[in-house]
């Protein structure tokens, strides 16, 4: 029975329900006028041009649709478990997007399915200009109006997963390669020491041309992806795609493991190979074991190698959901109860204990066992578990660093704080698993989006970004997502404040979904996970992220360096507070999610010159 | 017995490096970073490194990266305005919310 709450099906698709069951409408509905199928990108494949041509009647489907299906969040299985009792084919599935073939007598039994929010036809692709360039951030406008400003003369570094320097979008006219610099990391796991393998333009050229060897670009995509967004100039996609620097110089640096050494490296290599001209590095990474206040190593490179033309550009974090910080309050005399789920078999607690407060520590397991540390691995029956407690000799407070090997995901453990003095008195903790993909739901209680931003987003010369809504579809074309507005803080977008009170993130940029330059034969171009998101041709894709917003603000930032070379990190985040688009969505100040508000561009770069 | 912060141990050593500097064999090096105040005399620093046996993978002010053996990582400990000294940590793209 067709009823009115089939909307998970696009029309095109009730249409194509209804001629499977002529007879079975409601009062009042007719197929004599079926909505026109000129849906922006509908898939002309023969079948579905039958559709839109004939009369509902005529229409003589194949066996099988394909659709792209959007589940609720957390629903992903219960929809593809549906799936297969409705003789579906699974294609591909990831957390919120399956795509399958469904026969078209079982469309309407997909508004049955519990979970299920939205079930698309496939679309064919129009390029377009993305739209994080639009309306919502000026940048096509200010490219119109600054015709020359594309980023000559700046380097533009990503350190990252890497860049595919095979991509069109990082090779000229003639083909030969954007990049002055192509640094490979390895870190030998039977060792834990890394190597670095520096690679010129030439021996790029030479491995164009020839085929000589220089690793891979890119084998993950993510880095790619990145360095598309700041500086790609188009060349796959007829320019659509194009970076917001398409004529910078890139250089890229390669890390599978993305070590913190790695990435200091990066940078210095970077800067170095420099010269004279202006560089800019993205950072679209991070991490939460470290104090959280600019301190960190990593953090302490930035903010000693940054200064006129020499800029660091950093990624807020996609934590805010997850439930990774806890903050309490000690008070004298009571017990401060720090609960946490364990979620990996390794996992680590960083707890930051104000200096001069003092304060008694003993680990309850998750079978109610109470046991005072010793700074060495103890074990109970329950799990092992290391604390350790350090005087931090760069900021003076305690650094209550724990480890535990339990024997049981899922069980609750708890670090009890008995407080005998108290002067400042604020505790704040960060957990993380061995296995980044587990880091969610660590703690149960004192827990909010608030100081979810990652290091070294937490350097006050670092340029932070968090990410907003550009286009609520994944892919151009798509409809909203469930309950996904442009112009709204991306719900995953880390939140500051930093540890100290540092108001961070500086600044909100497009991230939410944001197409870009698709590394060749790397895992986002062969995962089916990603197949969703890719767009036909194979050199493109759409992904989300502050890892996406942040490259942006690279981008406009090598253009500001093409106006003036000597810009340092604090003129950067001036500019940025000066011209920041506050609205609905940001509020008039500054605020944790957004930071200073949405990026305009063309503010920016209107922005009186030697001020 | 209390485990307290009035008895936090001081000292540049992370926990992890604590128990490996009580590891025996003295030629076994592995790679760390040094933290470091603004006023440390980096390239006096890093003499001190190579000539303790050890191998500067990168220097610059703020940070350095070395391979150090035992010897010269207790070494280093104790040089002044090396502030924290740390096991490489990874770090994660702050990408695939939602996608893996």
């Amino acid at each position: 029975m067709l009823t009115k709450r089939h909307s998970v099906l696009e029309s095109s698709l009730l249409e194509l329900a209804r001629a499977e069951q002529p007879t079975d409408l409601l009062p009042g509905e007719t197929l004599a006028h079926p909505p026109a199928l000129a849906i922006p990108g509908l898939d002309a494949t023969p079948r579905l041009k039958g559709l839109a041509a004939a009369r509902p009647e005529a229409v003589m489907p194949s066996d099988k649709v394909t659709l792209k299906l959007i589940a609720a969040t957390g629903a992903t299985d219960a929809v593809v478990e549906g799936l297969g009792e409705l003789g579906c084919e699974v294609l591909s599935k990831g957390p919120q997007v399956i795509l399958a073939n469904v026969p078209p007598a079982r469309l309407i039994a997909l508004s049955e399915l519990p979970g299920l929010k939205r079930a698309e036809q496939a679309r064919r692709m129009q390029l377009r200009l993305d739209e994080a360039r639009g309306p919502v951030t000026g940048a096509d406008t200010a490219h119109a109006t600054h015709p020359t400003l594309r980023g000559q003369g700046v380097v533009v570094g990503v350190v990252d997963s890497g860049t595919d320097w095979r991509h069109d979008d990082f090779r000229n006219a003639d083909g030969t390669t954007r990049l002055d610099m192509f640094l490979h990391a390895v870190n030998d796991p039977s060792t834990g020491s890394d190597t670095f393998s520096e690679f010129s333009a030439s021996d790029l050229n030479a491995a164009l041309s020839a085929g000589s060897s220089v690793p891979d670009g890119d084998p993950h995509g993510h880095g790619t992806h990145c360095a598309s967004i700041a500086a790609g100039n188009g060349r796959a996609g007829g320019a659509q795609f194009h970076g917001l620097a398409p004529q910078a110089t890139l250089m890229g640096v390669r890390s599978d493991t993305l070590h913190d050494t790695h990435i200091i490296e990066g940078i210095r290599r970077i800067f170095d190979r420099a010269g004279d001209r202006p560089a800019v590095v993205n950072l679209s990474l991070g991490g939460h074991i470290g104090p959280h206040d600019g301190t960190a190593a990593i953090e302490n490179v930035i903010q000693q190698e940054t200064g006129p033309g020499r800029i660091v550009v950093v990624a807020a974090g996609n934590e805010a959901e997850d439930r990774i910080h806890f903050d309490g309050q000690l008070i004298e005399g009571q017990n401060l109860d720090i609960e946490f789920t364990i979620r990996d078999s390794l996992q680590f607690l960083d707890i930051w204990i104000p200096r001069g407060d003092e304060v008694d520590i003993s680990v309850i397991d998750a079978d109610g066992v109470e046991t005072i540390p010793d700074g060495s691995v103890q074990q109970t029956n329950a799990g092992a578990f290391r604390a350790d407690l350090r005087e931090d000799q760069l900021n003076r407070d305690i650094n209550l660093s724990f480890a535990v090997a339990a024997s049981r995901l899922g069980r609750r453990w708890r670090l009890r704080l008995h407080a005998h003095t108290v002067r400042v008195g604020t505790v704040h903790a960060w957990g993380q698993t061995d296995d980044f993909a587990f880091s969610r739901d660590i703690f149960m209680s004192q827990t909010s989006s608030r100081f979810s931003i990652g290091m070294p987003a937490t350097e006050e010369r670092a340029i932070s970004v968090a990410s907003f809504v550009s286009r609520a579809g994944i892919l151009p074309g798509d409809a909203a997502l469930p309950d996904l507005a442009v112009g709204q803080i991306s719900p995953f977008s880390s939140h500051g404040p930093a540890r100290h009170g540092a108001q961070r993130p500086d600044i909100a940029a497009p991230g939410q979904h944001i197409v870009a330059a698709l590394a060749g034969g790397s895992h986002m171009a062969t995962d089916a996970r990603y197949a969703a998101r890719r767009l036909p041709g194979g050199q493109y894709i759409s992904i989300q992220g502050t890892s996406m917003a942040t490259p942006f603000v690279t981008g406009v930032i090598a253009l500001m360096l093409q106006q003036e070379p000597g810009l340092a990190p604090e003129d950067i985040q001036l500019r940025l507070r000066a011209t920041a688009q506050r609205d609905a969505d940001t509020g008039p100040v500054w605020n944790v999610g957004f930071g200073y508000g949405k990026i305009d561009v063309e503010a920016l770069l209107n922005y009186p010159l030697g001020v | 017995m209390v485990f307290s912060t009035k008895s936090a141990r001081r000292g540049p050593l992370s926990a992890e490096l604590r128990d490996w500097c009580e590891g025996e064999e003295t030629q076994e090096a592995r790679t760390v970073v040094l933290t470091l105040s603004s006023h440390t005399d980096v390239d006096a620093l890093n003499d001190r490194l190579v000539t303790l046996g050890g191998a500067v993978v990168s220097a610059g002010p703020g940070a350095t990266v070395a391979i150090l053996p035992r010897p010269a990582l207790i070494a280093a400990s104790t040089f002044p305005g090396v502030v924290r000294i740390e096991a490489p940590v990874r770090l994660a793209p702050k990408n695939g919310a939602n996608i893996e």
